[in-house]
């Protein structure tokens, strides 16, 4: 009984430590003891919330220091507590017994066999890291729930993160991720760690968040859709609107590779199409060459360009125009009253006062024309390639394959 | 017939003047002041017993070269006046007395009304000094060197036309009328043909009649008030130079019908309304009932010498409105130009980037 107490504390230890929205369970990782990173944690959430939006199990994993010899009930506890879904998994690495627990939710007991059970504790043992570790266990159940031609046990919509079609009003989470998220691994620790670094620094500055995500293949999805999707359901974007920019990169062969550009809220103001096409004309030849931190360096720099207060030369040369030009006009009116003789162009001053009489008016109609233009359609400028994601947001975005 | 008139003072004999302040003739020697109604006659008096004749023969002047001039000789001190054979008041040369010349304003070339001045010598000089100074990119040195070369009352000849005018006026007008719905923008265009037809009438209409005097000066410093005329006489034209007219009624009539015609055409175009455009197509104003009047209108005139060109300004001498082009210093316009165009365009940019900013 003292040991659950200790189970249950910790669990609430792990809940308050985590700063979390508190209305859902929107955490998928319990770490105690501090073996994972803040963005670890971030990055390996948004891997289980993909889970369970697409086959609807909520998978989780606990780091547990002490939870002597009660690893599974203690498993079984902080499911309940933690997850409000039916169907889920949760491993707990007791490091203080050194034994882990498997425990299946729901519809899982039936899917997860015991030679899955070897296979997820497998790969989570395959790994030196903890993060490595606990991405190859969301990996392997991915690959188990994918291969089984399983298919979902409840329908996705209405899961806790709001992840799904657009039923219910979309609720802006808070970002968990980092700025950079390099899910097909094609930038260094430090490269990764240096661009996060450069657009937290340009989110304080300019309250806009940048943000570069690389993905391995879209999974079925549009390239917009993807990253439509991945900004709203992830929480990206700057203050109440969350403005910003995220920049979706899928590597592959020659034809298959795939950019695509969303913006929202101001960053759609701020990124026109213009300014989104010439992102990635700037970035496609480094992206060719494999050159993927000049590449992104290059994303990086216009950005910042662009969120630069910049008043354009053509602008100055514009205010010089209308300036001249108005000047003279006013100029050109005072100097003008140095000149007051002129002839009369008229005899209205000697008009006798009521003498006018109409005798006659007549007004004939004569004939109607109607033209009809058509409106221009506007497209390619402005903001240009305006449309609504599956959340209901409104995004802004340009894209290409190569 | 051809004379100098003086106008003497009954009580010493000095040559009268019309004083402005008091509307009366006033003897500058002994101050005596006089109704013009009172004085007229004494004038017709004087007239009876003048016969001093202008010589025609004088042998000194070719036949073209004595064209359009007079010579006259001065009641007061007998000097010689040569003037303008237009000229029908003047001041004498040599001991300054305000003559009339008489027999110009006799018989049928006897202006019918006149306007008397209003405003004097002192209140031109002060309207001049007024008028400079009102102006900007004057020239400093015509501000500050300014001085009047000559400054003179003058009664301008001028014709009056009263008549009505009969107006026959059609118009093409248009209503238009826009409105779009999602797919195309509409532009509909209705035509009308316009017919108004009526009478205006016009009193008064002014054309200047002398030659001397440049048209645009006088249009420029109307209008004058007509209904403080007095019936002509000459009592009023001591001390004022005055002009006969040398352009006669009938030159002068196309000039005022065609500010008639002006002004009846706008009025009856004013009575077309609820229209979005309407073009004047033919005009046709017929005057009827049409009579002119010969008036004396007063006007001041000053002329200033500046860089070798000579500005001539005019004031009404009964509204006091002041008149005359001046000239402008090119280099200040340009400089002011470029001052406030760069101004204009910096408030501009710093505008953009403020917007930019925020």
């Amino acid at each position: 009984m003292k040991k659950r107490i200790i189970a249950f504390a910790i669990a609430v230890f792990v809940c308050f430590s985590m700063t979390f929205s508190a209305s859902a369970a929107s955490s998928y990782i319990f770490d105690d003891g501090n073996h994972l990173s803040y963005d670890e944690i971030a990055e390996l959430n948004s891997m289980a919330a993909r889970i369970e939006n697409l086959y609807g199990y909520c998978v989780m994993f606990c780091i547990a220091q002490d939870a002597n010899g009660a690893t599974y009930s203690y498993s079984e506890e902080l499911y309940s507590l933690e997850s409000d879904s039916e169907n889920g998994i949760l491993v707990t690495d007791n490091l203080g017994a050194n034994e882990y627990a498997i425990y299946l939710a729901g519809a899982a007991e039936y899917v997860i066999t015991e030679q899955m059970e070897n296979i997820i504790w497998e790969a989570y043992e395959s790994s030196e890291t903890y993060f490595g570790g606990i991405s190859s266990y969301y990996a392997a159940v991915e690959t188990i729930l994918e291969s089984d031609a399983y298919t979902s046990p409840v329908t996705p919509a209405g899961e806790p993160n709001g992840l799904a079609e657009t039923t219910a009003e979309f609720v802006p989470v808070e970002r968990e991720l980092p700025l950079v998220v390099d899910r097909a691994d094609l930038l260094t620790d430090d490269e990764e760690k240096n661009f996060c670094a450069r657009f937290e620094m340009l989110a304080q500055k300019y309250e806009m968040e940048i943000a570069v995500l690389t993905v391995p293949d879209l999974e079925g999805k549009t390239s917009e859709e993807y990253a439509d999707d991945f900004y709203d359901y992830n929480g990206y974007g700057y203050g109440e609107n969350d403005d910003g920019m995220l920049v979706l990169y899928k590597p592959g062969a020659e034809g298959n590779r795939e950019i695509y550009i969303t913006t929202h809220g101001t960053g759609s103001s701020t990124f026109f199409e213009d300014a989104r096409n010439e992102m990635i004309d700037a970035m496609i030849d480094d992206l060719i060459d494999e050159n993927y931190a000049a590449a992104f360096n290059t994303y990086a720099d216009l950005a910042e360009q662009y969120l630069k207060p910049n008043v354009s030369f053509v602008w100055l040369l514009v205010c010089i125009a209308i300036g001249m030009l108005t000047g003279f006009v006013i100029i050109r009116c005072i100097a003008g009253r140095n000149k007051s003789v002129r002839m009369q162009t008229n005899a209205n001053v000697y008009t006798r006062p009521g003498s006018m009489v109409v005798t006659g008016g007549v007004d004939n109609f004569v004939g109607k024309t109607v033209n009809r233009t058509p409106k221009p359609k506007n497209d390619s400028s402005g903001s240009g390639g305006s449309h609504t994601s599956s959340s209901g947001r409104t995004h802004s975005g340009s894209g290409r394959s190569f | 017939m051809s004379a100098v008139l003086e106008q003497k003072c009954p009580c010493c004999g000095g040559a009268v003047a019309f004083d402005t302040g008091s509307q009366k003739l006033k003897c500058p020697y002994c101050d005596t002041e006089f109704d013009v109604e009172n004085f007229s006659q004494g004038d017709s008096s004087a007239e009876a017993h003048d016969d001093i004749t202008w010589n025609t023969q004088s042998s000194e002047w070719g036949e073209s070269e004595t064209d359009g001039m007079s010579v006259y000789s001065c009641n007061s001190c007998g000097g010689e006046i040569i003037a303008d054979s237009t000229t029908g008041a003047t001041s004498c040369p040599y001991c300054g007395n305000p003559v009339v010349v008489k027999g110009k304003f006799s018989g049928a070339l006897r202006p019918d009304l006149v306007i008397p001045f209003k405003l004097d010598k002192k209140a031109a000089k002060e309207a001049l000094k007024k008028h400079i100074s009102s102006k900007k990119f004057v020239p400093k040195a015509f501000k500050n060197n300014n001085h009047i070369d000559e400054i003179k009352g003058v009664y301008v000849p001028h014709w009056l036309f009263t008549c009505d005018a009969a107006a026959n006026i059609s118009y093409s007008a248009e209503k238009i009328r826009s409105w779009s719905d999602s797919e195309y923008d509409y532009t509909e265009i209705e035509s009308y043909e316009v017919f108004r037809s009526g009478s205006i009438g016009f009193d008064n209409v002014p054309v200047d009649g002398s030659e001397k005097m440049p048209d645009d000066l006088m249009e420029s410093i109307e209008p004058f008030d007509v209904s403080q005329a007095v019936d002509f006489n000459t009592a009023y034209l001591a001390g004022y130079l005055a002009d006969k007219y040398d352009v006669s009624a009938d030159k002068s009539i196309a000039r005022a019908n065609e500010r008639i015609k002006n002004s009846a055409g706008s009025a009856f175009t004013e009575t077309v309304k609820g229209y979005t455009a309407v073009t004047p197509r033919s005009v046709y104003v017929n005057i009827a009932n049409g009579f002119y009047k010969y008036a004396l209108y007063p006007v001041w005139v000053l002329k200033t010498r500046w860089n070798g060109k000579e500005y001539t300004f005019a004031m009404n001498g009964q509204t006091g409105k002041f008149v005359g082009d001046i000239p402008t210093d090119k280099k200040a316009v340009t400089k002011a130009t470029l001052l406030l165009g760069a101004g204009i365009s910096a408030f501009l940019y710093g505008i953009s980037w403020l917007i930019e900013l925020l």
